[in-house]
This record gives C-alpha cells, structure tokens and sequence, in this order.
C-alpha cells in the first residue's frame, strides 16, 4: 500500500490539465512496431528475441532504471536482470499488452525491488512544503524565467518527492513515451486514471520547480 | 504536446529529454546472454513440479558420483593465432592476423579480449565475432592494431558481471562473484 493512492485519489481537478495521448497499444488497424520481435516469439528463437529487444529497447530501459534510481551502478544490474527476467518469461508473453509495455512492467518492478532493497527513498511522504502553497506565495519574482540546466536539476529533485505511482507513470508516459493504453496493460489501472494522475503531476511538478529555483518555468 | 500552457509543455519536454545521455556499459548484453545460457524451464505445471522434483534427486546423485571423475566443467582456455597475409613465417603474432580464443567450462561463461588491458575489443557471448557450440565458447578478433592483447575466459556457477573496459577491474568484479578465469595474452609489435 502505498501513501500515494491517497494522494492520487484526491480530487485536484484544479491542477489538472488536459494530456493529449498518442497512439495506443497493439490494435488490429495499428502495425505493432515490434511485429519482428513477436515472430521469433512464435518460433521459439528466445535467444534471438531477447537480443533484439536489448538492442531496440536497452537504452530506454536504462535511462528509466537511472531516473529513477539515480544510482548508475544500480541502474546498470537493474537493467540486466529486466532483460534476464524477460528472457526468462517470454515464454509466458501472451500478446495481451505491446512487448514494450510488458517489458516497462518487468522494469518498474524491478526498480521497486531495488529501491526497497537498497532501501533508497521510495518518496513515501509525497507531500513536500511547496505542496501547500498557493501559487502566488510560489512566485515572488517571477521575472526570472528558469534556464535549462536549473529546470533539470530541479525537477529530478521535484520528480523524488512524487509518490511511486505518479512518478512510474509520468516517466512512462513523457521519458519513454507510452501511451496511457498502453501503461493501463501493465498494472491494470484505466487509461482515464493514469491520465489524470499524470495531469495532476504536472502542475504540482512546476510548483516544486519554481519553488525550488524561485523563478518562473 | 501540451499546446496550452508552455510552462507545463517545457517540463513536458525536460522529462522527455531526461537522462538521455546515459547508455548501459560496454558488454552489457554478453552479461544477459551469459546469464541466459544455463538450462531453464519452459514450461512447468505442478504436476510436472513434482516429477522435476524427482528428478532433480537422481541428478544429485549423479552430480555427487561423477564428482569421483576428471571435472569436465574445469574452465580451459586455448588461443591459436591464424596468421594473415602479411605475416611472415615464425612471429607468433602481427598485424593482420586473426586471434582465436576457445574456451569450455561451465554453467556460466564468457571471454573477454582487451587491447592493452584497457580497451575491451570482444565481449563473448554477444557480438557477430562469438560463437557456442557444444558448450564451448569461441571469439576472434582481427589483430588490426599494435599492442597487447589479453584473453580473459571466465566460468561461474552463477551469472557473470558485464565487462565494464578494464581488465583488472572487470576480473576483480568477476572474481568476487565467485568466477575463475584464465588469462593468457599476445603481444602484436
């Protein structure tokens, strides 16, 4: 059970805003882009399927594994048991979602078990001082606007105080770029869900942000 | 993609942008493949739980009565230098020529070739250059530059680290997972 359901149970209609989606998941009318992969599923070739994806998806799993661990060495084993899982599971891959979300979902397991392994924060107490604060207490000099390097140092400190959930589900959706469909095939949630939880991570990420930096995004 | 706030559209594209100079290390996925290469089950309802079960005490058995006999998972390691067309007769090793490095040894393992102990030219399993058949690995490299090169086989019983570049860091890192290795090295001048 985690403290964040509480939070992303709660109606914050006022920060929400509006999250266009892209494409969804497999569909009959949508070639899935990993419709190669899937072949070699079928015929058995594990060893071929598993270094195809390590080669289309390897990079991505692991950008995900250090944003959210921010621990290289951690990410990097991280990374190789995902991809030893999924060599390990692919048997049991029953088309049911994409392969790449199917494959997000052995990584952000993974993750989980790592951060509670190494007993790294897991953002258990999502409400941090900014959170309370309106948004004209936020902003005393708003002339300023953020330069890129302060906003990325910003929000990865900002992107820590979100509850795991939210968190999971907006590098998903803006650092990998799946679709809401796609990330509901993982953990059962409903696309409208996560895309809610996502609209309310935003404004409370440019909150934090300007908090944190006293200027203006 | 979020055309009503820019504030909101440029966290957008921080997150989208976040960590993208970060790549896995070199060899990362010889680490997988050699963690994938033990015998695994592809399918195992619990009435086949139960007859694996069985089995699994007769190949104890079996595992402790051949332990009386040569260990035929000892880790081995043979190099032969193929020589190429510049090569002139009798140098053990030139530009041009093709190392290949052969090794055996079980469950887990791998070879590493680095040039000057320092640049990881082959990581096997994994790479267009490797080769299993038979439970033996076989790598080759061609010789296209001077120094030396150090051929590193390893075997553990469990899942091998991924070479990282350096030699003695990456043993190290091997070594206190439990790994043995060879290593034998020819020089290229």
């Amino acid at each position: 059970m985690h403290d964040s359901d509480r939070s992303d149970n709660e109606p914050r209609e006022r920060d929400a805003v509006p999250v266009p989606d892209r494409p969804s998941g497999p569909s009959p009318e949508v070639p899935d882009p990993d419709q190669d992969i899937l072949d070699r599923i079928h015929v058995g070739d594990l060893d071929l399927v598993i270094r195809m994806m390590m080669d289309r998806y390897g990079e991505a799993v692991f950008r995900f594994c250090c944003s959210r661990l921010r621990n290289d060495a951690a990410a990097e084993d991280v990374n190789q048991n995902i991809f030893i899982q999924a060599h390990r599971d692919l048997c049991s891959f029953a088309g049911r979602s994409t392969l790449r979300a199917w494959l997000f979902a052995i990584a952000r397991h993974r993750v989980l078990d790592a951060l509670k392994g190494n007993k790294i924060s897991a953002n258990s107490d999502p409400i941090d001082e900014w959170h309370s604060l309106s948004i004209a207490d936020q902003r005393p000099d708003a002339s300023e606007r953020i330069d890129d390097i302060r906003l990325v140092n910003a929000l990865r400190e900002c992107l820590e105080t979100l509850p795991e959930p939210i968190l999971s589900s907006v590098l998903l959706r803006y650092q990998q770029g799946l679709s809401f469909e796609e990330m509901a095939q993982m953990n059962g949630d409903k696309p409208g869900t996560l895309r809610a939880r996502v609209a309310r991570a935003l404004p409370r990420l440019r909150r934090c942000i300007e908090y944190k930096t006293g200027g203006t995004v | 993609m979020n055309d009503r706030d820019p504030a909101l559209r440029r966290i957008e594209e921080a997150l989208a942008s976040l960590d993208t100079a970060k790549r896995p290390p070199p060899g990362w996925q010889a680490g997988v493949l050699a963690a994938t290469r033990s015998p695994r089950p592809r399918w195992r309802p619990r009435a086949v739980s139960m007859a694996a079960a069985a089995l699994a005490v007769i190949a104890i058995l079996v595992f402790v009565l051949q332990r009386t006999r040569p260990d035929a998972t000892q880790l081995s390691l043979n190099i032969i230098v193929h020589p190429g067309p510049m090569n002139q007769r009798g140098q053990p090793a030139g530009l041009g020529d093709t190392l290949e490095a052969s090794a055996s040894g079980a469950p887990h393992l791998a070879i590493w070739i680095y040039r000057n102990e320092t640049e990881l030219v082959v990581a096997c399993p994994g790479g267009s250059s490797c080769v299993e058949t038979d439970g033996r690995l076989r790598a080759s490299v061609p010789l296209d530059a001077v120094g030396t090169y150090s051929v590193v086989a390893l075997s553990s019983e469990g899942h091998l680290p991924a070479p990282q570049g350096k030699l003695d860091e990456d043993v190290a890192a091997a070594a206190r997972r439990g790994a043995t290795n060879r290593t034998e090295s020819r020089t290229v001048n």
